[in-house]
């Protein structure tokens, strides 16, 4: 039997939250029973971090109550509501990096006597938890040397060891592999059937379905139904999630054959940033092709990605578009040349947070785009004006700072300022990282139309389902090294997984 | 034989008195900057300590006081930056230059008032005054005992820091607020106490200047030490040890500088070595030198 019956823990009754004229939550009821799994799902700005902010102490509601046990409790702060037994695992971990393992899980309940920290004891209890659960994890090794899949491991530890009744994941799998996210969701089967309630915050559909108990939907700050995984299929939830119906990982084929090789990499070696680095790399890609980067992240990709579009110098090889070489040409000239970038993190690599729209809309063509040694006005606003036309910027005035747009609408800026005249090369990474459906169906699109208009696109993403929808075919890197190509048809996530993994498919 | 051993006990034994004004200053940085407050200010607290321990000493002639006169007017200044670096949120480095500025020319405008005379203060009775009217034994101790507690607060500040629930709680503070304040602990109040604090630190180094080493107040006798403990903050690594180990490097150029005032090297050479060796080490040669991760950013619950 999969739907609990257990009693209800936690509850939001009719809660109501408004930041100025925007109603984040409007009279929603939600509610996690114990032994259950309930997911939450819908847009960025649906209102689900109101909702779970709510839940968790960091806000109170307008109206509406939040009940434990069935009884109506206010919450000063998380710290009552970690009290009432309410965990969360936020998206962004909140983790001290120069700290081990057992400082971040102990954290605020410090065993020792007198004051005087007792780091042995403390050491051991963190074991003893972690072995429990089945986490591979050193108490003593510092959070910074850990990866992502670690990292959330100790968040758990976090929550576990406050022996939470009520756990809320938010966004849990965003930066996990497959293999990852599998063993993330036995833990959550475990934490079940300890009798736990789990709230679960996510974006893929596939997922909910196939974790949860009971599926919420949220939309604009409503909550549109609740369904049983039994009872719903993807493009019902899409349905219910967006108001009309997409479906984001279905493949459109190509117009038209790709056409003759325009990046040549030849044996390509690069120093790494914090990951693997790269090594021994080589491709050839057709203009009007899609060639998927897929692995854990942190295995090259990036590295990749910035070595082509000359921000990471390559100790070894070469790099040719179109004949021409380029391995150590300046960025600029590679613009020049029809280079294009989507940088993995939008805020920090792709905008100026504090620059207003047209400023940003310009970045990377302002040598080229000026006349004299001034930019014309009138060119900026046209450019931005064409940006926000073509990509329905929502809230769009040439003067808006880029911080002040949703990171749907953020990226649609960067596809559109990269995309604005064209790319022979288009370097795009984890371009729908933490959109929701429609922005990433906007994004998608446009990369489908510039590859048919001709530019040779590389994608690195970390989700299977966006390289199998967009990619024409799959290069799979594991610790800086090609481990395998597929088509996106071969491209299961078990082949997939283990040449994430580095084991030959 | 004998004379070299001599001239490096010499050398040795001042380095250490004049690494102590530095000591108590990048102390209160180490511990102010764990919770993830800049201090630029210590120069001026330094500033108002050393005037407030010569004030203290010249009315009530008792050194106690002095100190703990030098120490007060230390950790209100601080109190002044904590409020708005901590409460208001604002640019940590502005408030503290404005205090470095405002306690110096406060103490030179009460210079006048108090004792109508500009730029320096009569002279008061201090630690090495009675050094030198009792003659040596239990004065001599007296008069190094702010040297003795410097030596001592290192190790305390150390075994609070990593030793101590409360001083893992302040380098969370300063490493990741919200994780901190999420675990319960109380980012505001740790931040508050940590400031104030390093300012009573910075404080204590500058009484020690005014009436430790000499026995007035003049203006500009702090003479960038403040930014010196600083760069020493910076160069240990923001750990008190490390801290401790920078600022006797810089005692013992200003003490070779003593030493070697009658020989052929010009002095304004052997000032400058520590600032050009602490850039070449900054540079590379320590290693990876990393401030808390939330150094300077003010918390926003």
């Amino acid at each position: 039997m999969r739907a609990a019956d257990g009693p209800v823990v936690l509850a939001a009754c009719g809660v109501s939250k408004r930041f100025g004229a925007l109603v984040a939550n409007e009279a929603v009821d939600f509610d996690v029973r114990a032994g259950e799994v309930h997911a939450l799902i819908g847009e960025n700005g649906a209102g689900k971090s109101t909702l779970m902010s709510l839940l968790y102490g960091l806000m109170h509601p307008d109206s509406g109550t939040i009940a434990v046990d069935g009884r109506a409790v206010r919450f000063s702060s998380c710290v009552d509501a970690m009290k009432a037994g309410i965990g969360m695992v936020f998206q962004h971990f909140l983790l001290v990096e120069r700290f081990s393992v057992a400082q971040n899980v102990m954290l605020g309940r410090e065993p020792g006597r007198r004051g005087m920290l007792d780091r042995r004891s403390s050491e051991k209890e963190v074991a003893r938890l972690a072995t429990g659960y089945g986490f591979a994890l050193n108490p003593a090794t510092p959070v910074e040397d850990l990866g992502v899949g670690a990292r959330q491991q100790v968040e758990l530890l976090k929550v576990l060891e406050r022996n939470a009744r009520v756990l809320i994941l938010d966004e849990p799998t965003a930066a996990l592999s497959p293999q990852e996210a599998s063993a993330l969701f036995d833990i959550v089967h475990r934490l079940r059937s300890e009798g736990r309630a789990v709230i679960l915050i996510a974006h893929k559909l596939k997922e909910v379905l196939s974790v949860a108990d009971r599926i919420t939907v949220l939309r604009r700050g409503k909550v549109v139904g609740s369904v049983e995984p039994e009872q719903a299929d993807e493009a019902q939830l899409g349905l219910m999630m967006v108001g009309r119906s997409i479906d984001l990982d279905k493949r459109v084929p190509r117009i038209g054959a790709p056409a003759d090789v325009a990046l040549r990499i030849t044996s390509l070696d690069v120093p790494a940033s914090s990951g693997a680095g790269l090594h021994g790399f080589s491709l050839q890609a057709r203009a009007g092709e899609i060639v998927g980067i897929a692995g854990v992240e942190g295995n090259g990709q990036i590295e990749l990605a910035e070595a082509l579009y000359g921000l990471r110098e390559p100790t070894a090889g070469a790099i040719a578009l179109e004949g021409r070489d380029i391995t150590s040409m300046s960025c600029a000239n590679r613009r020049r040349l029809g280079v294009r970038y989507v940088p993995p993190d939008r805020q920090r690599e792709g905008l100026v947070l504090d620059f207003s729209t047209e400023e940003n809309a310009l970045l990377g063509d302002q040598r080229r785009l000026r006349r004299g040694s001034v930019i014309p006005a009138k060119t900026m606003r046209r450019r931005a004006d064409a940006i926000a036309r073509e990509y329905a910027l929502a809230g769009y005035s040439p003067s808006v700072k880029a911080r002040d747009y949703s990171g749907g609408n953020q990226q649609r800026l960067i596809v559109g300022r990269e995309l604005s005249e064209g790319a022979a090369l288009l370097l795009v990474c984890a371009p729908t990282r933490g959109l929701d459906v429609g922005a990433a169906a906007v994004i998608r699109e446009r990369l489908r139309a510039a590859r048919d208009a001709g530019a040779c696109i590389l994608l690195v993403s970390y989700d299977l389902d966006e390289l199998r929808a967009l990619a024409d075919r799959i290069i799979v890197l594991c610790g800086g090294v090609a481990t395998g190509e597929l088509t996106p048809e071969n491209a299961d996530d078990a082949t997939l997984g283990m040449l994430m993994g580095g084991i030959a498919a | 034989m004998n004379s070299a051993l001599a001239i490096a006990t010499t050398v040795a034994g001042i380095a250490i008195l004049k690494s102590t004004p530095l000591i108590y200053a990048a102390l209160g940085g180490v511990i102010s900057e764990n919770a993830g407050v800049v201090n630029i200010g210590l120069e001026g607290m330094m500033a108002g300590g050393a005037f407030a321990a010569v004030l203290a000493s010249y009315y009530t002639h008792s050194l106690p006081a002095a100190v703990i006169a030098g120490a007060f007017v230390g950790g209100a200044l601080a109190l002044v930056l904590a409020y708005f670096a901590i409460a208001l949120r604002a640019n940590q480095i502005i408030v503290g230059m404005a205090l470095n500025v405002f306690a110096v020319g406060a103490a030179a405008l009460l210079l006048t008032v108090l004792f109508g005379q500009p730029g320096t203060s009569p002279e008061v009775r201090s630690f090495s005054s009675i050094a030198s009217s009792s003659g040596p034994g239990i004065a001599a101790t007296l008069h190094y005992a702010l040297v003795w507690m410097a030596l001592g607060l290192v190790l305390c500040a150390h075994v609070i820091l990593y030793r101590t629930r409360v001083g893992l709680h302040l380098r969370a503070v300063g490493e990741q607020p919200r994780a901190a304040a999420v675990a319960g602990i109380d980012v505001m109040k740790i931040r508050y106490v940590a400031t104030v604090l390093g300012g009573v630190l910075a404080g204590l180094g500058g009484a020690y200047l005014s009436v430790g080493e000499v026995d007035l107040y003049s203006d500009g006798m702090v003479a960038g030490r403040g930014f010196i403990a600083l760069a020493a903050v910076i160069f240990g690594k923001w750990t008190p040890l490390g801290s401790f180990g920078a600022c006797l490097f810089f005692g013992l150029f200003s003490s070779l500088q003593i030493a070697l005032q009658r020989a052929t090297v010009p002095a304004q050479l052997l000032e400058m070595l520590p600032y050009a060796l602490t850039i070449v080490a900054l540079a590379g040669f320590i290693g990876r030198s990393r401030p808390p991760a939330s150094d300077g950013v003010p918390y926003e619950p």
